[in-house]
């Protein structure tokens, strides 16, 4: 077994009462390519937003190549090359779309390279028509993409996508699981999706998240067979 | 012992005064969340309600009751007029009102002019070893004490505190479920601006009432509140605690100036350490 | 605007506005100079205000607070040592470190902007509360009076740094005033242009994005704070030098108010914004107050307010929006 690249060890959120986040253990390997699924509020996205130092946790910790990222700034974990697009678009709405790719080129590469580099992206993510235009004026799928454009151009290490096709027509669904399968080539990369037909596109291993606890980890195909998550899971969701 | 006693006097003093200018605000801002700079204003307008209310033959405590009406009714006023439009444009409201606060100091300077007016409260001195000290500032505790537990009562125990909490936390929801949301953030900022009044009327006999009266207690009211972070009475009450301590302790050895600073820089240092406010941690109660 | 370097035609208006200000104190008489020269103090008080609320999404009413320490740190100093182009730039200094100090506790205590706000304004009050208790005879800094209300008089002029025996002019101030003014805003316009500038607007849309990005934000709003509280300083200073005189009216709400009143009033989106609001309302209100309509503050107050809830954007942007709109207008009826 290879060192992990993430891992996090009891790791534990409480919103007043609320057990968002109840002990987990995760192990993410370099290179991977993981999807986390689980039914609505099963904790997710507060499991992105503490791995990214969004919200600090109320115990255990989180280890990036060994290092404990536990009380980190957000900063200093996007320093360590972890990204993440979050679940609602997070972008510089007011801004152009190219400035907001600039924003991030510049940070990784400089001010020099960081034309260049977001031009090559917006050609990249066949936006390069709406350079100027406000991103807040770009469809929900555009600034999707958007947004994953910014976290892979700051070369991260871990990519971190919540919900990255939610939204998306069936056609940009699948141009979304290319992007995210190149990505994949230089980074490791964990998907929160609740559309199977996606997960099946791109997923190798797949995490099942339940009331704020790990319920299963295998393959896809396990996964889908597996009782446990069909009752908690795809039992509600109408067994997509 | 005697020294002890005055020391306990002057920051039951400052304590009360703390309590009388952030009530209304930690209503309006801590609960409603509406930045109201022209807070002080309304505790002109107590003030002015009482002395003219008094001058005219009422009894102090007539007087005080009429500011808090008074000053109620026009709060409700405002917030139809003005804040109704701004609510969730945070920064807007804070400029409109502070427009509102400039607009009251202005008209009511050109009214009745800037001179300092008063009312006395002959109620006579109490004697403390070689100190006297002054009857109507127990008066003052007393009301103050009041407010406190008229509000945690209303909040706490009746049926408009639960429907207006509930508001305040979701109105979505609130308006789901049959209540008037626009009613009660209404009634909320009335009452929140009758106990502003309310609290000026009682300050009159101590500060005489002036029209740039407010300006100053507006700086008090806002750090309280601030500092006590979300739970609006606990965190107000503790917040007015530690700096009426600061302020009754600096003010006996040097001078209430100095004390005002001394306390301003505790409370910005206080939000480096606890960001939230004192109460930041705690997310249930009032 | 962020991110774009300005066009040959914003170049070629600025070489025109310095010709006409180079050229204007041989038309003007010295008292229109006086009148004018005092408006590019503000303006720069303004601009200071514009900047860091416009782009950098913080609004401070500390803004009158630098620009008070600033006068008074001048008078002091000048007053004190006999010189004043050292006391000039400390003045500027010792605003910085203010606006440090203020910064750091409240951006790096990551409070929000909108008690940023609140407690800027707490701590302009309370200073100018401060100033105004030191009437008393012990309150002396070297052998200077701080006097309170009265404020203090007989504040130096400016010497020439490589001739201090020469002090300026009503003229003198009026070109030193003028050509900082468009410094200033020549500067501020390419910082925008700049990695700095493009970074802070971002910031005022997304800090959350910003960080995750891994700009450490607090940093990039604390150096945007310092640099508007060495601006306002550096208008408290010329203010002194221009009256000769500096009071706590330096530090008062109403002036704060009139701050924020020619930044709105102007639009805050675009830098010129500012200090086209300054002109604008001070020129208005030299004329109101030469008609003797009472309190001023009740006309600031009936300001604010009707722009807040009518012109949200400012004169300039509404301006700009109303031409767009009449633009399209007809443009779609040539379709
Ligand atoms: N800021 C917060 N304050 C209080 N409770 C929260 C907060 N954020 C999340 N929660 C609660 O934590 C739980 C987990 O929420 P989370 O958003 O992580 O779920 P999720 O798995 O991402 O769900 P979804 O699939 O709907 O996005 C939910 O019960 C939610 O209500
Ligand atoms: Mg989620």
């Amino acid at each position: 077994m290879t060192a992990p690249i993430l891992e996090t060890r009891a790791l534990e959120k409480r919103f007043g009462g609320v057990r968002a986040i109840a002990g987990v253990d995760f192990r993410l390997e370099p290179g991977e390519l993981r999807c986390l699924i689980g039914p609505n509020g099963a904790g997710k996205s507060t499991f992105f937003k503490m791995v990214t130092g969004q919200i600090p946790p109320t115990s255990g910790s989180i280890l990036f190549q060994g290092t404990d990222i536990s009380r980190a700034e957000k900063h200093e974990i996007g320093r360590l090359g972890i990204g993440i697009k979050n679940q609602v678009p997070d972008v510089f709405n007011g801004v152009a779309l190219r400035e907001n790719l600039w924003l991030a080129a510049r940070f990784a590469h400089g001010a020099a390279k960081a034309g260049t580099l977001a031009d090559a992206m917006m050609e990249r993510l066949e936006l390069s028509s709406l350079a100027n235009r406000p991103v807040g004026e770009l469809s929900h799928g555009q600034r999707q993409w958007v947004e994953i454009g910014m976290v892979i151009l700051r070369d991260p290490k871990i990519v971190l996508l919540d919900e990255p096709s939610a939204g998306m027509s069936i056609d940009e669904t699948n141009r979304t699981a290319a992007l995210i399968r190149e990505v994949n080539r230089t980074a490791t990369v964990v998907v929160v999706e609740h559309d199977m037909q996606f997960i099946r596109q791109i997923a190798t291993k797949v995490t099942v998240f339940h009331q704020g606890s790990i319920l299963a980890e295998d393959s896809f195909d396990r996964i889908m067979t597996d009782q446990r998550v069909r009752d908690v899971y795809l039992g509600r969701h109408g067994g997509a | 012992m005697e020294q002890a006693a005055i020391q306990a006097y002057l920051i039951g003093v400052s304590f009360s005064i703390f309590i009388l200018v952030s009530l209304g605000l930690a209503v309006i801002f801590g609960m409603m969340r509406v930045i109201n700079l022209a807070q002080g204003e309304f505790l002109m307008l107590g003030a002015f309600v009482c002395t003219f209310a008094n001058q005219a033959g009422l009894n102090l405590w007539l007087s005080f009751l009429a500011a808090a009406l008074a000053v109620g009714l026009f709060g409700v006023l405002v917030e139809r007029l003005i804040i109704r439009h701004l609510y969730g444009r945070i920064v807007d409201t804070l400029l409109a009102t502070w427009g509102l606060s400039l607009f009251l100091v202005g008209g009511v300077t050109t009214l009745l002019g800037p001179q300092t007016r008063s009312i006395a409260a002959d109620l006579g001195n109490v004697a403390v070893g070689t100190y006297t000290l002054s009857a109507y500032n127990f008066v003052m505790m007393g009301v103050a004490a009041a407010m406190l537990v008229f509000t945690f009562v209303l909040w706490r125990f009746t049926r408009f505190g639960l429907v207006a909490r509930a508001t305040m936390q979701n109105p979505g929801m609130a308006s789901g479920l049959g209540v008037n949301a626009d009613f009660v953030y209404m009634a909320t900022f009335g009452f929140g601006a009758g106990l502003t009044g309310l609290a000026g009327a009682v300050l009159v006999p101590v500060t005489g009432a002036s029209p740039p009266m407010g300006l100053f207690f507006v700086a008090k009211a806002f750090i309280t509140v601030i500092a006590g972070g979300p739970l609006p009475l606990i965190g107000t009450l503790s917040a007015a605690g530690l700096f009426s301590f600061i302020d009754g302790i600096v003010s006996f050895v040097s001078s209430s100036v100095v004390a005002d600073m001394t306390v301003l820089f505790v409370a910005i240092v206080l939000l480096r350490l606890l960001p939230d406010g004192i109460t930041g941690r705690s997310r249930r109660g009032i | 605007m962020a991110g774009e370097r300005p066009a040959w035609w914003w170049w070629a208006s600025i070489g025109t506005a310095l010709v006409v200000l180079m050229a204007a104190p041989s038309y003007l008489d010295i008292a229109d100079q006086l009148d004018i020269s005092i408006i590019f103090i503000l303006a720069l008080l303004a601009l200071s205000m514009g900047f860091l609320w416009g782009q950098g999404g913080m609004l401070s009413f500390g803004q009158t607070a630098f620009f008070g320490l600033g006068g008074y740190s001048y008078a002091v100093l000048a007053l004190n040592t006999g010189e004043t182009t050292s006391a000039f730039f400390i003045a500027i200094a010792l605003s910085m470190a203010f606006a440090l100090a203020v910064g750091y506790f409240m951006i790096y205590g990551r409070i929000s902007d909108i008690y940023l706000s609140v407690i800027t304004l707490v701590v302009t009050l309370i200073l100018e509360k401060g100033i105004r208790a030191t009437s008393g005879d012990q309150y002396v800094i070297g052998s200077v009076r701080l006097n309170g209300q009265n404020g203090i008089p007989t504040v130096p002029s400016l010497q020439l740094p490589w001739n201090p025996g020469t002090e300026l002019f009503i003229d003198g101030v009026f070109y030193l005033s003028a050509a900082l003014l468009v410094l200033v805003y020549v500067g501020l316009r390419l910082l925008l242009a700049s990695s700095f500038g493009r970074v802070l607007v971002g910031i005022r849309e997304n800090e959350r994005r910003v960080e995750l990005l891994g700009y450490d934000a607090r940093r990039y709003k604390l150096a945007a704070f310092v640099l508007a509280g060495g601006i306002a300083g550096l208008a408290g200073v010329l203010y002194g030098v221009w009256g000769n005189f500096v009071s706590p009216a330096m530090f008062h709400l109403n002036q704060a108010a009139q701050v924020v009143i020619w930044v709105i009033v102007g639009g805050k989106s675009w830098l010129i914004g500012p200090v086209a609001g300054t002109a604008v309302v001070q020129y208005l209100s030299n004329w109101l107050g030469t008609q003797g309509v009472g309190q001023v503050s009740l006309w600031l107050g009936v300001v604010l307010m009707i722009f807040v809830l009518v012109f949200r954007e400012g004169l300039l942007p509404t301006a700009a929006l109303a031409i767009a709109w009449v633009r399209r207008r007809l443009g779609r009826r040539e379709a």
